[in-house]
Formats: structure tokens, sequence, C-alpha cells
């Protein structure tokens, strides 16, 4: 623990890290720059790429057709992180509060979605907001509503799949922040005169801000690029980047298009990254390496 | 202004409900002067951190009436409470500097921020630290972190200040310092400090009263000096301070005497004189079961016993146990009765004083006067 104290990396340093280093180099840094120099070349006949440079890949992303789609999928990928942290902050509070038995269980309840399949998941989903899943029969059941309400096929499907899987991405490292903080500060902001929302804004979000990061980064990323949840509940209108991505690779065999949407779904992700973290590593040293 | 600042009214506490209710506080009534240095003492687990977060509003009381400053405060929610708290850890916020953590009360009250700055130093000043304003308050010591917590307090005026075991954190030598420093900053500011404790001699050396708490009651009140030379409880007896305890039964009370003095049948050690204090609302009847508090300091041993049988001097005589010299005291072990525990003596190692050189397994007297011992009302025990 000593090297841990003097901030010196341990002795085992690189041998720790060395097989990882190269899992990540081999299967992911070498097959995104494949990616990355496809992305400036000619596409041929038949799917065949030829190697002459090409820059016009990038800019079909700015025709108006598929940038509409990029743009629609930050706003997805913005309205997913925004709703999961307003439903996932205060049950990560509730959670981080209750006595060890209760967080616990609720931990528990947060996790079980991971124990089946994604897919298997999104369509259990259309059961029960599909036309005729439970909510639609048991409305027309008790004669509420005479045609069943339109949940799949729409934004509303997609909407509902997206915050329904992203949640617990939201709510672990929320919980996991919230379960170290002092709520006895709570207790000193109140007392020094603060009001609930003062006390929200001054100490507890300040305070938890590492947990709201990872949290945002956990959802936006993966939401950016989402293409299942889209094919599965969405309708005709619900393109996004991760579908046209799959298209332009799968059917159109349109690899260097692919390539130069999937490098700009990379970059952005990374500039989305590098700008929440530096925001938080900067309130980090204010706070005294907190 | 009125003359009591805070006034508990048969407050009870409970939490939880059903089965599961847990009575933290049994009706507890008393009252706080303005300005006064008020103690709660009491083993962890007696409720005196709960009584204390009444005050401040933390929490609400089950039953009964909290008053501050005249007003009754049951529903006032802390943040509009003229109240505020020094808290047991301190409860800095660990992302502000010094200074912003003492402005932040004020600044919540919407205070110009010029003032803020100039009442914010004033108090940094106060207590040495106004140097380190801009320090995070992880770089800050123990003494420190706990100075300007007291600070971060007290730069909104209160009418109350209340105090969680504030030097419960730090090693002797600063709490010896902190516990100068606390007086004097409340004689200056002349601030009502309500100071919860489970150090008796922090509460004796500090306070102008303590209440005694033990079991989600509150046993006696009274002056430092009120608690220790007349406990009212057994508890309170052995709480503060050390003691022999003797069970027994009264006699009769002593005739002629100017306090009120009766001879106990004690279990083991004979028959004995002892006192009562009227101010302590008991007045034992012949016949009365009662346990009787005997202080150490207040023996003297001799080796010869008193001159005259008088009747408010006791004198018993055994061996000597044990004698352990402890610098300005000796503690001495003197065993009377062979089934009961030995009576526990201290003698000051005065120069002026002839101590008689003491032996082990000699013979010697163990006398005190009447007015030394206590007859003990029953409490919570």
């Amino acid at each position: 623990m000593s090297s841990e104290a003097t901030g010196k990396p341990s002795r085992n340093f690189p041998f720790l890290i060395l097989p990882t280093l190269v899992w990540y180099v081999l299967f992911l840094v070498i097959p995104l720059s494949f990616i990355f120099v496809f992305s400036f070349l000619h596409k041929g006949d038949f799917g065949r790429i030829e190697y002459v440079f090409d820059i016009s890949n990038y800019s079909r992303v700015f025709e108006y057709l598929y940038f509409k789609m990029v743009m629609r999928s930050v706003f997805l990928a913005f309205f997913t992180t925004a709703t999961c942290f307003v439903l996932a902050f205060p049950l990560a509070y509730v959670m981080a509060r209750s006595p060890k038995s209760l967080k616990n269980a609720l931990l528990g309840l947060v996790i079980v979605p991971f124990w089946t399949n994604f897919v298997i998941r999104v369509y259990a989903l259309k059961l029960v907001i599909g036309d005729s899943g439970i909510i639609n029969k048991t409305l027309m059941g008790l004669g509420i509503i005479a045609e069943p309400i339109a949940m799949t096929h729409n934004l509303v499907g997609v909407g509902i799949g997206m915050i329904y899987n992203y949640l617990p991405f939201m709510i672990l490292p929320l919980y996991v922040t919230l379960e170290k903080f002092d709520f006895t500060l709570l207790d000193a902001a109140y007392d020094l005169g603060a009001n609930r929302f003062h006390t929200l804004i001054k100490i507890l979000l300040p305070l938890s801000l590492s947990g709201v990061v990872t949290g945002c980064i956990f959802v936006f990323i993966p939401a950016f690029g989402e293409f299942v949840i889209p094919d599965l509940l969405g309708g005709s209108q619900s393109m996004y980047v991760g579908n046209l991505i799959t298209e332009a690779f799968l059917k159109n065999h349109d690899w260097p298009f692919g390539s130069a949407l999937s490098s700009i779904l990379v970059l952005m992700s990374m500039i989305a990254f590098l700008f929440t973290s530096s925001g938080a590593m900067l309130r980090g040293q204010k706070a005294g390496g907190h | 202004m009125s003359e009591c600042s805070l006034q508990f009214e048969n407050v009870c506490k409970v939490f939880g409900e059903g089965t599961n209710a847990r009575t933290v506080v049994k009706n507890v009534s008393f009252s706080v002067k303005d300005g006064e240095f008020f103690s709660i003492l009491g083993p962890s687990g007696c409720g005196k951190t709960t009584l204390l977060r009444m005050i401040s509003g933390l929490e609400r009381p089950s039953t009964g009436i909290v008053k501050i400053d005249g007003q009754v405060m049951n529903h006032v929610h802390p943040h509009m409470r003229d109240v505020h708290m020094v808290f047991q850890k301190y409860a800095l916020f660990p992302h502000l500097n010094v200074f912003d953590n003492v402005a932040f009360g004020l600044r919540m009250q919407k205070v110009a921020e010029k003032e803020i700055k100039e009442r914010s130093f004033k108090m940094l000043e106060m207590v040495r630290l106004a140097q380190y304003a801009d320090r995070p308050i992880q770089k800050l010591s123990g003494g420190e972190q706990q100075r300007v917590a007291l600070v971060r307090a007290l730069v909104n005026e209160p009418e109350i200040l209340l105090l969680d075991e504030p030097l419960g954190a730090l090693d002797q030598k600063l709490r010896e310092q902190m516990q100068s420093e606390l007086t004097t900053i409340q004689k200056a500011l002349k601030t009502t400090f309500i100071f919860v404790t489970h150090d008796q001699n922090e509460a004796l050396t500090l306070s102008d009263r303590i209440a005694i708490m033990n079991k989600g009651t509150v046993e006696q009140i009274g002056t430092p000096t009120e608690v220790y030379e007349n406990p009212s409880t057994p508890f309170v007896a052995q709480f503060v301070g050390a003691g022999n305890m003797f069970k027994g039964k009264v006699l009769e009370e002593v005739q002629g005497q100017t306090a009120n003095l009766f001879r106990v049948e004690t279990e083991g050690f004979g028959i004995l004189t002892a006192k009562t204090h009227e101010e302590n609302g008991h007045r034992p009847k012949p016949g009365d079961q009662c346990q009787i508090l005997l202080r150490p300091e207040k023996i003297r041993i001799r080796v010869t016993g008193p001159d005259s049988n008088q009747a408010n001097i006791n004198s018993f005589k055994g061996s000597l146990l044990e004698r352990i010299y402890s610098g300005p005291t000796t503690h001495i072990k003197l065993q009377i009765n062979d089934k009961l525990p030995p009576l526990m003596a201290m003698v000051a190692n005065q120069t002026a004083q002839k101590m008689p050189q003491l032996k082990l397994n000699e013979k010697y007297f163990a006398v005190w006067d009447a007015t030394d011992c206590t007859i003990l009302k029953e409490g919570t025990t």
C-alpha cells in the first residue's frame, strides 16, 4: 500500500496492464485505424475498396438526408441521457440512504435486467407497449380507449425503449458515488439556512459530480450509436446514425461511407467525453483532489 | 429577547412505528437561560444527539413543545431557525475553501457580499485562520477544521449555538486548547451554547449548567458543583466521577443538625451517617431502601480512629489492599468487609500534610464527614 501513499505506480505496473493493453491494441486500436483509413478511400464495385484517396465520404455525411440522421441521433442521445438522469438521481439517492438490507434488495432489482439478453428484453417490452400489448389490452378492456395507443413503430416506442435500457447505466455510477456521500453535509447545509433546492444545487450535485459525469458518459455514448432499439421499436421514420452505419456496411456494402460515419461517431463521442470529463476534472481540482 | 433562550416542555421522540417503535427521548423538560453554557452529558445512545437535533430542527419532537426565545418552534424548518450547529465530524463542505465554507450561511441569507467578507474575516481572525481563507478544507489539520466549523456556525450570529461532541475527534492536548478557546469565545460573544458530550470532565470544566441524560430521560440538571457534589441518582453519581456506593436501609433522622443527616444501616459496613439534599426533592423515611455515594477524595486515612464518637463523622477500620502513587494523588483500596468490594480512597500528596507511611495489609481507619456522603434518589439504572 506504500506505493499508493506515495502516489508512485507499483513496480508490477507494466506487467499487470500488459494483457489488457495487447488486447485493446489488437482488437480496438488496429481495427479502428483501418476504419479511419477506409473512410478516405473510394468505393468500388461489389463492395470492394479502391485504394484511391476520396474525401467525398465525409461530404456525403453533411448532405441533408444523412446529416438529419446524425442530428436526430444527437438529439436522441441527449434526450435519453437527460431523462435517465432525472429518473435515476432520486432513485440512487433513496437507495444510498436506505438501510443496508433494503439497499442490497434495490441494487439487485436494478441489476436484474442484465440477467437476460438485450434483444429479448426489447422484444419483451413490445409485449407490454405494443398495439396488442398488456397496456392497450387493459385500457381497451376497461373501455377507456377504443383504439390502441400507438407506442411502437414511432418515436414514443424508441424513447421508452432507450430509457428502459439505459437507466441502469445511469443509476449504478450515481449510486456508487452517493453511497459514499456524507449525508451530514446536507444537514449542515439545512442548518446554515439553505433550502432543499440550494442544498441540491450547492452541495449534493457538486459533490456527486464524478458519478453524474460517469453516468452521462455511460448513457450518452452508446445511445448515440444505438440502432437495435430504433429498429425494433421505431417505425420507418426512425433512422439514426447507427442504422445508417449498419445499412452502409451490411446492405449497401459501402465500407468507405460506413467508415466515414463511424469515424464521425467516434469523434463526436470523444468530444463529448473530453468535454464532460475535463469539466469534472477542473471542478475536482478546485475541490482539492476530490 | 426573553430570559429563556430555549425551553423543552414534556418532549418525547419516538423513532419507528408499531412494534419497532423506540422511544429515544422520554418526557424531557428543561430550560436554558440566555447566554448560558449548557451541557448535555450522557453515555452514547442516551438520546442527547436527538435532543440537539430537535433544537436545530433536523428532527421534530413526537410530542411536547420546543420553544426558542419564547416562540414555539416544533414545525419550523431548520433553515428558518436562528440556531446553528457544529457537527460531530465538522461536516465541512469539501468542495469549498475555508472562506466559502464560512460564508455559506450568510450567502444563503442573501447578505451583501461586502458584508459577508467583513464578517467572515473578522470571525476567521478570531480563531487565527484568516491567512488560511483560500485553502481547501482537506489541507487543514483536525484542530483547524474544528475552528472553521465553529466559525461557520458563529458567523451567522445565532441565538443558540449547538455543539455535538465537537472535540471528540481531537487528541488530548488539542482538546484542552479548544476547551479554553470555546469558553473564551462564549464569554466574548455571550451566545447561548448547548454542548453535547459524553466526557464528564469536559462537561464539568466548560459548563454553567449540566443536564445528565440516561436512557432518554434527564436525571439531573445543575451546576458542575451540584451534579458532582450532590448527585441526585445513582446513575449521575457514577457517571459524573468515580465513587463508592453503599446499599442500605434508612434508620432515623439525626436530630439537632443543620444539614439533613440520616443514620443508615448499610449492608456490610454497619451504621453510617449520610446527608440528603432538599433541592433534589428527596426526603427519605425510616425503613426506605437507599443507596449512598461517597467520593474517594472525601476519605481521610488515619492510623488511629477519631477522638470521640461524633454523630457526623464516619469511621471504618480496614486493611490496606492496594496503594498506587500517581503524582498529585495516591489511590488507596481499603478492605473493610471481605464479602464486599474494597473502599476506594484518593488522598492528595501534599508536603504540608504529614502522610502516614502506609504499609500494605496494615489496619487503617477511613474517616469522612457525614455531610460528604449522600443518600441518592432512585433513578433509571
